[in-house]
């Protein structure tokens, strides 16, 4: 029995194709994954048809590569490649978007059989849901190996959605490949990363800077939804005071590893940009109203819980350094396009042209929230 | 003829508890000068203002608060302590009846008995009610602890923030004189802010 299957389901049609049955569970997972559509789970687990192979027919391998070949270019587009703005090449800093680079070497991302391997074990998932508890088959070699592989890790990641056997599939997933996944370190603060991470210096070149830079929308937004959660559902303050402690070491982190990633200051810009009034006042208002519930139990405890507010000013104070460190990059430094690319960014935050007062700002609003 | 025996047992016990509060600050100073002369100035700011040395902190007692200062940490710790007590109250009885000649006979045991029991139910009812007594009474007393050193934070932190003031007013001054000839020394106390004029060396 054959099916067919939309050859684009997006702007374009191009025709269908024929497909056999087999490959639709496999088609539909790809589908889901390279959909365009920013932060939004669309792949329901459940409803996918038939028992998949363990390969494609030649028609199936066809759309799929078709798919890849026209999706890919318009995801990292769309999740940050295609802004206009300074990017630093050759130490100059060019405005333009991603995909003008100089070679068009750069923006390769093979998919091969260890990126055919994310994908086959997203189709043939088979969670286990026993008194409520959702067991999965291991993930994939958590080591992002290839561009291609590395690709889908991000895609599924993002794909699937937060509850039921989808949530138990992507935290699997997230836990296993965080700390060998530049891309998903960043955008998961919460996800701890184990011991024995590989180091990041190999993101920094060929498809895998392709793929970092052309997410850099997506990252922001990331943390604007980890900021906006801990805004919109109600902890009690140890809880979310462990949330603002995880985040605040990510985001450290984050500045550290782009102050000594070969001169990238401006693959920081995401975090300057979620960090902003427009997303950080909600947090800020949050923070004053738990101070009462802090205090609560008597001034010595709540100095305790209170005191603990200060990795938010400490990620503060770091921004502040970091983007002093980026203005003192002098123009004959190798990497003083990339610091101008930061300044540019940095700059143009909605809600403040001046990051250095905002950051003050920050501060004293912690500090305040420390004092009963 | 029937003999009825009423046996009572009382205990009572003082409880007495403390609510305790405490708060940790700072005072401010920046080093101008070499770590020992400035804890010695602040050790003297301290004396001016009536702090007491005791070992190696600079203490100032009034009523229930206390301020304690390290100066060479430079670490306040604020605290405040409210006693209470309270009587705790127990008494429980028991009948007892002899009909028979045996009964009687057997009564002066049996009230012994019942009167051993009664003791030590006595004494269990009274920890179990000196213990919920005295933790509604800490919470109480924690709770005034709290409210009164929230009242009295503002005057301390102003207190302390006038001795590093002045503290450091002193500090940059003897600064000055080293670099050079101080022709003029100004100081705003309101605004807790000072001018050093410096002809130097």
């Amino acid at each position: 029995m054959t099916y067919t299957a939309d050859s684009i389901w997006n702007e374009e049609r191009v025709g269908t194709a024929r497909v056999h049955a087999s490959d639709m569970p496999m088609l539909c997972c790809a589908r889901a994954m390279l959909s365009l559509e920013i932060g939004i789970p669309t792949l329901p687990l459940e409803r996918i048809l038939g028992k998949p192979a363990d390969r494609l027919s030649s028609e199936g391998a066809g759309l799929l590569k078709t798919w890849i070949r026209r999706s890919v270019p318009r995801l990292l587009a769309r999740f940050g490649g295609g802004l206009i703005r300074p990017w630093p090449e050759n130490g100059t800093l060019v405005r333009q978007p991603l995909w003008q680079r100089e070679s068009g070497k750069h923006l390769d991302i093979d998919f091969d059989q260890d990126a055919w391997n994310i994908l086959r074990w997203l189709a043939h998932l088979e969670p286990v849901i026993e008194k409520e508890v959702v067991t999965i088959a291991p993930v994939p070699p958590s080591w992002a190996g290839k561009t291609g592989q590395a690709f889908f890790m991000w895609r599924l990641v993002d794909t699937l959605g937060r509850h039921g056997a989808c949530g138990a599939a992507r935290d699997a997933a997230l836990e296993a490949w965080a700390g060998h996944h530049l891309p998903l370190w960043l955008g998961h603060p919460l996800v701890p990363t184990r011991e024995g991470s590989k180091p990041w210096s190999g993101w920094l070149q060929g498809g895998w800077l392709t793929q970092l830079e052309g997410c850099q929308s997506w990252l922001c937004h990331r943390w604007e939804d980890e900021i906006g959660d801990m805004v919109t559902v109600r902890r009690n303050s140890d809880a979310w005071l462990c949330r603002l402690e995880k985040i605040c070491e990510r985001g450290r982190a984050w500045l550290k590893w782009s102050s000594s990633a070969e001169g990238r200051w401006d693959l920081a810009g995401p975090l300057y940009r979620a960090l902003c009034p427009g997303t950080l006042n909600g947090l800020l208002e949050t923070m004053d109203r738990l101070k009462p519930e802090m205090f609560s139990a008597g001034l010595s405890q709540g100095q305790v819980l209170a005191n603990r507010l200060g990795v938010l000013a400490s990620l503060f104070e770091e921004m502040v350094l970091h983007h002093q460190q980026a203005r003192s990059r002098l123009y004959f430094d190798e990497d003083h396009a990339a610091a101008q690319a930061l300044l540019h960014q940095v700059s143009h935050l909605p809600g403040t042209e001046d990051f250095e007062n905002w950051a003050g700002h920050v501060m004293e609003r912690v500090r305040a929230a420390q004092i009963p | 003829m029937s003999y009825a025996y009423r046996i009572e047992v009382k205990e009572s016990r003082l409880v007495e508890v403390t609510g305790k509060d405490s708060f940790t600050t700072r005072v401010e100073v920046v080093d101008v000068l070499p770590a020992p002369e400035m804890v010695a100035i602040l050790e003297r700011r301290l004396t001016e203002a009536g702090y007491q040395r005791d070992g190696e902190n600079l203490i100032h007692r009034d009523g229930a608060l206390e301020i304690c200062v390290n100066p060479s940490t430079r670490e306040v710790v604020v605290s405040t302590t409210r006693h209470g007590t309270r009587q705790v109250d127990v008494k429980l009885n028991r009948s007892l009846e002899a009909h028979t000649p045996s009964e009687i006979t057997g009564a002066t045991k049996r009230r012994d008995e019942i009167r051993k029991d009664l003791e030590v139910e006595a004494k269990d009812r009274l920890d179990q009610q000196a213990k919920v007594a005295g933790n509604l009474m800490e919470q109480q007393l924690r709770e005034n602890a709290t409210r009164s050193l929230k009242e009295a934070l503002p005057s301390i932190r102003a207190e302390l923030s006038k001795i590093g003031h002045a503290t450091q007013a002193e500090a940059l001054e003897i600064k000055a004189r080293q670099m050079g000839r101080v022709e003029r020394v100004e100081h705003d106390v309101q605004n807790q802010s000072m001018t050093i004029v410096v002809k130097l060396n």
